[in-house]
């Protein structure tokens, strides 16, 4: 089976600064792929590639068999790829449901004339964009807070509110950075089973998360990133014992 | 039916009322651009100027009707907004701002140096076609309008837009083209206002389209609310007739004028209405109504 996702030596400069080098990397269909590494490692960055806010400096990325290097975000979400920010990027002032209406964006076609005329065709499609969005809000169980101001929701539906937002496209895969961020061990225990549930639907994950326990539990392969540079990869056993990776975020033993 | 509303009352009110009606016009087309879409434009007036002159030199040189005229200044109005807008919003952060204000400077010296349009001397002789009707039912076509976009997909675009555009990118948005689409829906607008004000003025002149009417259409939609129809029209409606209602203290007036925007804008920096949705107020008390009566039902 050919990879979901597959990147061939992705490397980013800034300036001087090497943010990630010569990275390989795939997923297949249907898993959940953790990306790890100590703060600075570049792991945001590789979101950043794949999702097309950066051009990469060398090398390729491929979707589903396409080649998507150099692609817009635009294109590229249009394609089935959606994500989450790490610093949550929430449309803040406007409702928890246009939130994930606007999720929907890429599903649609209603132009300037349709707004204007709303024909039964446009009638039909704002229908299943509700549908679609009141779905999403219930799987991540926000369907009761539907009419609240997005900057009013409490931090950690915040974060649920962007997962919404990012699976009311259907994407294929779900890029997700550090979901877990900031949530209490409650908020993270609801969070795990709505990734399983999200994962039942046949929807790919990769996540970039700091929290050992989660990632370790919801992942079926781990890869380490450290200054750039993947260090480790397996499943989440080999990964924790691999002398690397316990060197890059513990340091080595001296004397 | 002018008539009729005439035999009610004078011309002078007449006047203030469709003048108000105008700056409406112009003002809902800057919500668009800034309120909606979130993008700073200081040159709003230039375009109420291409509308103008275009209108009112097919009026005076090609005879054709006043209907046709209107359209036809909105569509130049807007084909300038798109040449404008492409380099412009190729660049990230507020450049619009940057673009408009001297794109304003430029419309003026130009009208000021080209034979047809009069020069400096401005353009007279323009037949007076615009009335209270027409300048109010335009004024409820673009309110309709521009509600059925903001409660639309292509509306909701928009708005992403202006909360967060890297987000916006990510849902799938080409910013650039969205940005450029609401420009030109914006500029349309001023476009149309400017072909109502020439023709109900009768003279145009390029000073009245200077830097100074951008900002006051600027100031109509900031006091009433960033980003709501509802506040457009009152912020409009309040510095129109403020000016007016102001007169019998005469040199001091402009001096109120000013106060009355810093206390403004002290004891409501969003605005009049900013922050106010009456859609979501609506939508609350019908539920409200709902879950009253479900328990009345339960009791019974």
């Amino acid at each position: 089976m050919s990879a979901l996702l597959e990147l061939k030596g992705m490397t980013i400069h800034f300036g001087g600064l090497i943010a990630v080098d010569n990275f390989d990397f795939q997923l297949e269909k249907g898993q959940v792929v953790a990306l790890i590494g100590p703060n600075g490692a570049g792991k945001s960055t590789v979101f950043n590639v794949i999702s097309g806010i950066y051009p990469p400096t060398a090398g390729k990325v491929f979707f589903n068999g396409e080649d998507i290097t150099n692609m817009k975000p635009y294109h590229i979400k249009t394609r089935g790829i959606a994500r989450t920010f790490q610093n949550i990027h929430l449309f803040k002032k406007l409702s928890v449901l246009d939130n994930v209406r606007i999720g929907c964006h890429c599903r649609g076609r209603t132009g300037v004339l349709g707004a204007l005329t709303r024909l039964p065709g446009v009638k039909a499609e704002e229908k299943v964009i509700l549908e679609k969005s009141l779905e999403v809000l219930e799987i991540v169980g926000l369907a009761n807070k539907q009419e609240e101001t997005a900057n009013n929701l409490a931090y950690g539906e915040q974060r649920r509110l962007e997962i919404a937002r990012a699976l009311a496209a259907e994407p294929l895969l779900l890029l997700l950075d550090e979901p877990a961020a900031g949530m209490n061990p409650n908020e993270k225990k609801n969070l795990m089973e709505m990734l399983k549930r999200i994962r039942a639907m046949g929807i790919t994950i990769m996540l970039v998360e700091h929290d050992m326990k989660f990632v370790m539990s919801i992942s079926d392969r781990v890869d380490v990133l450290n200054y750039g540079q993947k260090i480790a990869s397996g499943t989440p056993a080999e990964v924790q014992n691999d002398p690397l990776v316990i060197t890059a975020y513990l340091g080595s033993q001296t004397g | 039916m002018e008539a009729i509303i005439s035999t009610f009352t004078n011309p002078y009110y007449l006047q203030v009322a469709s003048i108000m009606g105008v700056y409406m016009i112009a003002a809902l087309g800057l919500h668009l651009i800034t309120g909606v879409t979130g993008q700073f434009s200081f040159g709003h007036a230039a375009f109420l100027s291409i509308g103008a002159y275009t209108s009112a030199l097919m009026s005076l040189y090609l005879g054709t009707p006043f209907i046709l005229n209107l359209l036809v200044g909105g569509l130049m109005a807007a084909l300038w907004g798109v040449l404008l807008g492409i380099p412009s919003f190729k660049l990230t952060g507020d450049y619009l701002g940057i673009t408009t204000l001297g794109f304003g400077e430029i419309v003026k010296v130009v009208f000021i140096n080209m034979k047809i349009t009069g020069g400096a001397g401005g353009l007279g002789g323009i037949p007076r076609e615009t009335n209270v009707v027409v300048v109010y039912s335009i004024v409820v076509l673009a309110i309709w309008g521009l509600y059925r976009l903001q409660n639309s997909r292509f509306g909701r675009a928009l708005l992403a837009i202006r909360e967060d555009e890297i987000a916006a990118e990510s849902m799938g948005i080409n910013p650039l083209l969205y940005k450029l689409k609401g420009f030109a829906l914006g500029t349309f607008l001023a476009g149309v206002s400017g072909a109502l004000y020439a023709h109900l003025m009768q003279y145009l002149n390029p000073a009245d389209f200077g830097f100074s009417r951008s900002f006051e259409i600027l100031n109509f939609v900031v006091l009433g609310g960033l980003g709501s129809i509802p506040g457009t029209v009152l912020g409009t409606s309040v510095l129109t007739l403020a000016p007016e209602f102001l007169r019998f203290v005469r040199e001091y007036r402009m001096l109120i004028y000013g106060a009355l925007m810093v206390t403004m804008m002290i004891f409501r920096p969003y605005g009049l209405l900013g922050g106010i949705d009456f859609g979501k107020m609506f939508r609350r008390y019908r539920a409200q109504r709902k879950s009253m009566k479900d328990k009345k039902a339960v009791q019974g």
